[in-house]
């Protein structure tokens, strides 16, 4: 009694600490993902890309304003939004005069270096009679241009003006808005931390808001639309955050009332209450502190933990009050720790997957049952003692024992199973495809689309990865790459292609281009290049001369705090000990991109979706290997304890079959099975194997109470699983329709499979 | 790099200066009163630019319409060319080149080259903003009215001063723009339409240069 009084403060003071300092992830990378090699650390920083996940891409449109209305409208989005102290940056997706000044006194003394890819073609085109025409021609339009001083400050280290020659290439290798009437997109980059998801939802209710009350003043005028990763990840962090809640309740309240039905009694379901309280604060504070975080999915299925852990409560406190007492309770310990270590090895076999969410899926699973366990066998006592629960089950399906019924249903009901199993299980197949388990996000992608088919933009998700020892070989690998590209481009399989050059040129290619200058620089040429300004009616007198050049060449470094760095640092990464060149690629087919690149040393077309693929079908695959190994130790543990191989295979078989049974059901159904459902049926494995246990062991010689304990068990875990179903979260569906079947058919199957056959 | 920041200089300067004729007894507050755009004004003009980099002085000419919220030039010689600036954005259009260049202006008032001309524009209907950025002198005599502006230091530092002048009673038909290096622009400009017919004439070119957009 003085036990159980420590023992419900405990369980206060768990809970709460649990609540307040438990730091829950809703980012879906963080659970399928960790980066274990290059390869998926390259991936895990993509998704995770701190510049894409604080960015918004904001489409306005407003078909009915003139262009003015429009205007003063942006300008005033713009005013608001970057007068929020959590908004770094507001663009329009082209750089701004002053960007473009300083990307010009930046690049302006490169000019020569930067020229061209070919500097041994392009140089004595240029210096040809025709191609220093047209660059003249070009030097008079812009000193006849609009901005005649921005070409006059130029000529003293540029007499050729090659610096407009490289604006213009740039130009062509940015991503960049198009021009349609009525509509404009904004980029916002905020400072709000990625991984922030409730800033994040804060700041898009500020952004609504300010849009609503300068929208309200020109009547509901302008129609917006928002995109971008923080948007996608705070979706999903909602509907991770409302599967919780749903789960939680539904799931809890299920159970509560199948309890108050089954034992008609509010204590017993108190007390079990209780037992399940700290089992879940025990497992939340251990995943927490070995984690540092414990993932909303893991909360999500945490919940329906209970289903398995509160197997060990009720089986004891059935036989407590069928059998001897509460004295049971210490003849049900040993099944019961064999039915936990059973349950522990299967996840610590998921655990081994390499998976990152199946990891702490694990952890938390394997504490929560060990917790269970002990309180069980350690403060169950101590409650009935305190609380004196009705512990007599009001349900029965013991009709299923009688020899006459089992006699009639086995062969129909196995032969029912085989074929579904054979049938069934012939059609199964698997799948990778990740984007199945998340929630519903079609919404979100058309208006992502939407918005992005007013941009001349990269196409996310796939680009061609250029990869070298350093930044010297993966430049030079990516300039040797961009001739096949226009290729492309010329033949329409691709849109638009956004390389390094001309941002960053490699040493070599800068240093061609200077060679080739200052060989080509000789009396001849500065004279037929006077000759051709005085053609353009141009007064050669007042230029400067043309120099040899010797300028060291442009670093990245050199880049760093100029405008021309954040156009460039998201291209250059590092992948493992190799240095990578992204080259970011418009909209294109990317089975003839993918076959025009094949073959090339250091190049690789990346898809960020095939990558995923490719990464959960090695999980999947190691997983199942794990869970095979897993499920044969269970079988040694079991043989060890029975002694015998055949007995241990007995008691394997009810979960086995159901497990098969379900597979094949899924595989009739034409279902393509997933991660999550391997998780399902590791889930409904450990739970069946526990009743084959205890069915087995029947440690009180009355089979019929340990049926009833069973049958309790498995319609709370039935129901606790079951209520998966109603989440958005189609991962916790895949959950929902595996382990509510399997564990009713496991306790189905027990006295079918293993009645009289198992000696104890 | 070429756009069409030259002629819209021309245009905004018109903008602020051609709409309204001028009273032989105006004063330098009557003028900039009644320099704000109103109804649409055609304009045919001519552009000498003189260069030192260039060996003879370079001449332009063509349409220029001045309305409310656009300013729109159909250049004509040396080459078609049009030209049109509205607040958030400038249009290039140059047929003969196939040419069709977009400026999304995040700051109207700041386009490279024009500045001094639109942060006129942009103060010329208050005699004290205008004295914040010039130093203003209005002088009237012989029959014509000249206001002339000189850049307050470090506001623009290519541009030596602005000199608009017309004839009594009249509005704006020439502006002068010199530069610190010596090199200077002349605008002259002849009234043609205004109004209505103005619009009408507008209208129809515009229509034109939707056509071409991208």
């Amino acid at each position: 009694m003085k036990h159980a009084g420590w023992f419900l403060v405990l369980s206060a003071g768990l809970a709460l600490l649990a609540i307040t300092t438990t730091r829950i992830h809703t980012d879906i990378t963080d659970f399928f993902f960790h980066g274990d090699d290059a390869d998926s650390a390259f991936l895990v920083n993509q998704l995770q890309s701190d510049e894409l996940a604080r960015r918004y891409l904001v489409g306005f449109s407003y078909p009915d304003l003139d262009e003015e209305a429009g205007f003063d409208f942006l300008t005033a989005v713009r005013q608001r939004l970057e007068a929020d102290p959590d908004v770094q940056r507001v663009n329009s997706g082209r750089p701004s005069e002053a960007a473009l000044r300083q990307l010009i006194q930046v690049y302006a003394p490169h000019h020569v270096q930067l020229f061209s890819l070919q500097p041994e073609q392009d140089f004595p085109t240029l210096f040809s009679t025709q191609g220093l025409d047209a660059q003249e021609l070009r030097v008079r339009e812009a000193l006849l241009g609009p901005d005649p001083q921005l070409a006059k400050s130029l000529l003293h280290e540029d007499p050729m003006l090659l610096t407009l020659n490289w604006l213009q290439k740039l130009g062509r290798s940015t991503p960049r808005p198009l021009t349609r009437q009525g509509y404009s997109v904004l980029f916002v980059d905020t400072r709000i931390d990625a991984t922030d998801t409730a800033a994040q939802a804060r700041f898009q209710q500020r952004l609504q808001t300010i849009f609503k009350q300068l929208d309200a003043s020109l009547g509901d005028a302008v129609h917006m639309e928002v995109t971008g990763v923080p948007v996608f990840a705070v979706h999903i962090k909602n509907a991770v955050a409302q599967d919780i809640q749903r789960v939680s309740i539904l799931s809890a309240a299920s159970v509560a009332l199948l309890f108050l039905l089954v034992f008609r009694s509010g204590r017993a379901l108190l007390v079990t209450a209780l037992l399940m309280l700290t089992t879940l604060a025990t497992a939340v504070l251990v995943t927490d502190g070995v984690f540092g975080y414990v993932h909303g999915l893991t909360l999500a299925l945490g919940t329906t933990l209970i289903g398995v852990c509160i197997d060990y409560p009720i089986h004891a406190m059935v036989h407590a009050s069928e059998a001897a007492g509460a004295a049971t309770l210490q003849r049900l310990w040993s099944p019961m720790i064999l039915a936990g270590i059973t349950t522990v090895i299967g996840y610590a076999a998921l655990a081994m997957s390499g998976f990152p969410g199946l990891q702490q899926i694990a952890l938390f699973s394997a504490t929560g049952i060990l917790t269970a366990l002990l309180l069980t066998r350690f403060a169950l006592p101590g409650l009935i003692a305190m609380f004196h629960p009705s512990l007599h089950p009001r349900l029965s399906a013991n009709w299923l024992l009688a020899e006459p019924v089992t006699r009639i249903l086995r062969p129909g009901i196995l032969v029912v199973a085989a074929v579904v199993v054979v049938a069934g299980d012939s059609r199964l197949h698997w799948s990778s495809d990740l984007n199945t388990l998340s929630p519903d996000l079609e919404q979100l992608r058309q208006r992502d689309r939407s918005i992005r088919t007013h941009l001349v933009t990269v196409e996310p998700g796939r680009f061609l990865l250029v990869s070298g020892n350093n930044i010297e070989q993966a430049l030079q690998s990516a300039e040797q790459l961009i001739p096949r590209l226009r290729q492309l481009h010329d033949e329409g399989v691709l849109d638009a292609f956004f390389p390094v050059y001309p941002l960053l040129a490699s040493r070599a290619l800068q240093q061609r281009n200077e060679t080739q200058w200052n060989e080509i620089l000789d009396a001849a040429a500065s004279t037929h290049w006077r000759q051709a300004l005085e053609r353009h009616g141009l007064n050669a007198r007042t230029f400067p001369p043309l120099q040899p050049e010797r300028l060291a060449p442009l670093q990245p470094a050199d880049l760093k705090g100029t405008s021309a760095w954040p156009l460039i640092s998201s291209q250059l990464v590092q992948l493992g000990e190799q240095t990578a060149a992204i080259i970011w690629l418009g909209h294109h087919d990317p089975g003839r991109v993918r076959r025009a690149v094949a073959g090339i040393p250091q190049v690789r077309y990346f898809s960020q979706k095939d990558s995923i693929t490719r990464l959960a079908t090695r999980y999947r695959e190691h997983a199942t290997t794990m869970l095979l190994l897993g499920m044969l130790t269970i079988l040694l543990l079991l043989a060890v304890r029975y002694r015998s191989l055949r007995r241990a295979l007995q008691v394997l078989a009810p979960a086995a079959a159901s497990i098969l049974i379900v597979m094949g059901a899924w595989g009739l159904v034409g279902v393509p099975l997933g991660m999550l459902h391997l998780v399902g049926l590791l889930l409904a494995a450990a739970i069946c194997v526990d009743y084959g246990i205890f069915f087995a062991d029947n440690r009180v010689g009355d089979r019929r109470i340990t049926f009833q304990a069973i049958m309790v068990s498995a319609l709370t875990s039935a129901v606790s699983f079951g209520a998966l179903g109603a989440a958005q979260t189609p991962a916790l569906h895949a959950l929902a329709w595996t382990v509510a079947p399997a564990v009713l058919l496991g306790f189905l199957l027990c006295p079918l499979m293993l009645r009289g056959r198992v000696s104890c | 790099m070429r756009s069409p920041t030259r002629q819209a200089l021309r245009l905004l300067a018109l903008l602020l200066l051609l709409p309204a004729p001028v009273l032989a007894t105006d004063t330098l507050d009557d003028v900039l009163a009644r320099m704000q755009a109103g109804q649409p004004h055609h304009y045919r003009y001519r552009e000498i630019r003189h260069m030192e980099l260039l060996e003879d002085d370079w001449q332009a000419q063509g349409d220029l319409f001045v309305a409310e919220r656009r300013l729109f030039i159909a250049q004509s010689l040396p080459r078609p060319l049009l030209i049109s600036i509205t607040a958030s954005r400038m249009l290039y259009l140059d047929p003969q080149h196939d040419v069709r260049r977009v400026r999304i202006l995040q700051d109207n008032t700041n386009i490279p080259g024009i500045t001094p001309l639109l942060q006129f524009f942009r103060t010329s209907h208050s005699r004290a903003e205008l004295e914040k950025r010039f130093r203003v002198r209005f002088t009237s005599t012989q029959g014509r009215w000249t206001l002339h502006l000189v850049p307050d230091s470090g506001w623009h530092r290519f541009v030596r001063y602005l000199e608009i002048s017309g004839n009594e009673s009249q509005g704006t038909d020439h502006i002068h723009l010199e530069f610190t290096d010596n090199d200077y622009t002349d605008w002259f400009l002849t009234a043609q339409s205004s109004g209505a017919q103005a619009a009408a004439e507008m209208e129809a070119l515009l229509q034109q240069t939707r056509s071409w957009q991208p």
